[in-house]
């Protein structure tokens, strides 16, 4: 796939996008959180998974995707990914918020995003996205809709017994799903070394019959041709596939989790996405500085509004509490 | 002479499941053993006939895969039934059922709606031992986000099912294996038989259905444990006790108000359910009244209910743990001193 | 009027000679068609459908919870 310097400016765009945005919320989670940590204070409580690092796998996927037909499933780490694949960016922020006009009412909050009009979900048991995908995928099938699913799944996702259950039902049913793993060697303080029997699990596939391919790098474009190969074969009617992305967490599990349990050379291995990428768009010459300056000013404000807008914004009144339990009431 | 036909409520829930296969097209069935065999408790019979594979779809032994990604269909709308046989199974994939679909319409701030079925086949009485023989009614009513429906003859049934296929709620819809007249516990009860009209029709959810007005005590049953309960009523109308039976026909919504109503106008009360006697339904019911205003009460309310044990398998071991006409007449008893 | 018997349907099971009505779905002078399910049986352990062999009145002849055995008339129709 030759990528046309617009296409390479919106991966870039995406991959600033999520990092600014995080390097915000960064800022906001502490308001009130200092000197004495407490979760439930501040603008931005909760838990907070930053997907700080892993960037690159946002636009690499969502590239391949087009989301007025085809339906991405992500969990508790979700920013980037949401954002690739086109959430509403300032309603997106403003239900980091919690605010009413946020996604979900403030209803959902950071490790449950959903924007159905571009068949986004987002939930934070580690491992469900992947049945739930492989149902959005059922759906494309019955109804014909040429569209596809996806689940975005972390490392120690793939040891969950919906891993298994999933792929096994998306390849004896040939369904349109690519189970995308997210390969930071880390779930919380177990690298997958410890958690995982194999040291794929793109190898896991065979267990299924279905191909399955490690992209090494944290490279967005090199994540792409990768993507597109499953994405293409699921199209196609070809089935399921396993797409493993080696990726870095810088940010620790949650913030501010130091990530004290991973070891100093590993950290002094990782590379920048954004840095990489940012290099490599000016080494090739596809674009000038000047405009990689003005590209970032303009994410810049992009971010500056969405805060604005969710800090301005209200709470849901509590009434709202009781409503969406059901359809009906 | 009539033509009305006498049905059972498996051949009513059938009919219903028929019906709406025919005009919705975004219908279907995923469950373990449904397309050939017609399912264990037969609630896919016929269909698979009719449908093919692609819409009656046979599963593998994968709980957590078939309700998420009967979830995840939904949530794309299509209309999945989950023929899930044994309740027992939900310990298999809880966080599908409890998390992941009860929860997702709400969480999403209602951007993705959840009209699935989960058909659920429940209760024992047949030494089937421990592992499949509950009734979790209380686990499945505790968790918000689900309608949980539990009809107790075939005209109810037919009707819950239409009115679960057409709305857009995620709905568990438990059967008692006692009640659905699949004769492998014997002939149909006949409390279960009813006449079903052969065009559909809806039945609200959050309406209870009054099995036999009274007045001298009120007993609410649910499953087959309302057919002891009419059972009871009978043996007391010979000794003068005039008594009112109830069925809640719905957990979630529970109608609360026409349970507190029966209460006020009889003063006494036995609730009957066949999941366990401790945090669950018949503790439920009680306090409903209760918390309104306990001066309704003659006497102390009395819950009649497996007992906290996991269910033995020897069958006079069994029957002494389930609720019974024998235990629900005794517990009637105690009310009426 | 016809008879219907047990025997004009398949007997899976070779070692059961008996079988128990569980259900009538039409009553006495229901008007049936050929086809409808009328009655449901039991055989050992496996439920039958038994359907009108014609159009016509319904008389059930062996009632609910009655043991039938092969060759037993179940009940007749009467075409109309």
């Amino acid at each position: 796939m030759q990528l046309s310097k617009d296409q390479r400016l919106w991966i870039y765009d995406q991959m600033i996008t999520s990092r600014y945005l995080e390097e915000d919320l960064i800022q906001i989670y502490l308001e009130g959180k200092q000197p004495v940590f407490d979760w439930a204070a501040g603008p931005l409580p909760g838990e907070m998974h930053l997907s700080y690092g892993q960037e690159a796998v946002g636009p690499g996927l969502a590239i391949c995707l087009d989301n007025t037909k085809d339906w991405v499933h992500a969990g508790h780490r979700p920013h980037h990914v949401a954002i690739a694949h086109g959430v509403h960016f300032n309603e997106m922020v403003a239900e980091l918020l919690g605010k009413k006009t946020g996604l979900c009412k403030g209803k959902g909050g950071h490790m449950h995003l959903y924007d159905a009009r571009v068949k986004f979900a987002a939930s934070s048991i580690i491992g469900e996205q992947m049945p739930a995908a492989v149902g959005m995928a059922m759906q494309c099938k019955m109804e014909k809709t040429g569209g596809i699913a996806v689940s975005v799944t972390g490392d120690g996702g793939a040891n969950q017994g919906s891993f298994h259950e999933a792929l096994n039902f998306a390849a004896i049913q040939k369904l349109p799903y690519v189970a995308v793993i997210e390969d930071n060697n880390w779930a919380i303080s177990m690298s997958k070394a410890e958690s995982t029997a194999v040291a794929r699990n793109s190898d896991r596939g065979s267990a299924y019959g279905i191909p399955g391919e490690y992209v090494k790098g944290n490279d967005p474009e090199k994540i792409m041709v990768a993507c597109q190969k499953a994405v293409d074969r699921a199209r196609n009617g070809g089935g399921p596939s396993i797409v493993e992305i080696e990726t870095y967490r810088f940010m620790g599990h949650f913030f501010p989790d130091p990530g004290a349990y991973i070891p100093q050379e590993e950290k002094d291995s990782w590379t920048d996405c954004t840095v990489e990428y940012r290099k490599h768009l000016l080494e090739q010459g596809v674009v000038k500085e000047a405009e990689l300056d003005a590209l970032e000013k303009t994410v810049k404000d992009k971010i500056a509004t969405a805060v604005k807008f969710a800090r301005e914004s209200d709470f849901s009144p509590n009434s709202e509490i009781y409503t969406q339990v059901f359809t009906d009431a | 002479m009539s033509n009305s036909r006498t049905l059972t409520l498996g051949r009513a829930v059938r009919e219903a499941v028929h019906h709406e296969f025919k005009v919705n097209p975004k219908v279907f069935m995923m469950g373990q053993d449904i397309f050939k065999m017609g399912g264990v408790f037969g609630t896919a019979e016929g269909l698979g006939e009719l449908y093919g594979p692609e819409r009656v779809i046979d599963t593998p032994i994968s709980e957590t895969a078939i309700v998420g990604a009967a979830a995840g269909a939904a949530m794309a709308g299509m209309r999945p039934i989950v023929d899930f046989a044994y309740v027992d199974f939900i310990a298999v994939c809880f966080n599908a059922i409890v998390n992941y679909a009860a929860k997702t319409h709400y969480m999403s701030g209602g951007q993705y709606k959840m009209p699935m079925v989960l058909l659920l086949s429940t209760g024992g009485g047949y030494s089937n031992g421990a592992q499949h023989s509950q009734s979790l009614h209380g686990t499945l009513a505790h968790f918000p986000g689900a309608k949980v429906v539990c009809p107790t003859n075939a005209y109810d049934a037919k009707g819950m099912m239409h009115t679960a296929l057409r709305g857009d709620d995620f709905v568990i819809f438990m059967s008692s294996i006692a009640t659905v007249g699949m004769m492998m516990l014997g002939t149909p009860i006949k409390g279960t038989l009813s006449n079903v009209p052969e065009e559909p029709y809806e039945i609200p959810f959050g309406v209870a259905r009054i099995y036999r007005e009274g007045t001298d005590i009120t007993l609410v049953g649910t499953g087959v444990n309302i057919h002891q309960c009419m059972e009871v009523a009978e043996i007391l109308e010979k000794e003068g006790v005039s008594c009112e039976v109830i069925d809640p026909r719905t957990l979630v919504p529970l109608d609360r108000e026409a349970i507190f109503k029966s209460v006020k106008k009889t003063g006494r009360l036995v609730v009957a359910d066949e999941d366990y006697h401790s945090y669950g339904v018949t503790g439920e019911i009680i306090t409903s009244v209760v918390e309104i205003d306990p001066t309704v009460l003659k006497s102390a309310p009395k819950r009649v209910a497996c007992a906290d044990v996991p269910i033995p398998f020897a069958r006079p071991m069994e029957e002494e743990c389930l609720p019974s006409t024998k235990r629900i007449l005794a517990a009637a008893r105690e009310a009426l001193k | 009027m016809v008879d219907v018997i047990v025997e004009q349907h398949a007997w899976e099971d070779d070692t059961a000679d008996e079988a128990v009505i569980g259900v009538w779905i039409y009553q006495n002078g229901a008007r049936v068609k050929k086809g409808d399910v009328i009655c449901e049986m039991m055989i050992v352990k496996t439920q039958m459908d038994i359907e009108a062999t014609e159009n016509g009145i319904l008389e059930i002849v062996a009632q609910t919870d009655a043991l039938v055995k092969k060759g037993d008339v179940i009940c007749r129709i009467t075409p109309e």
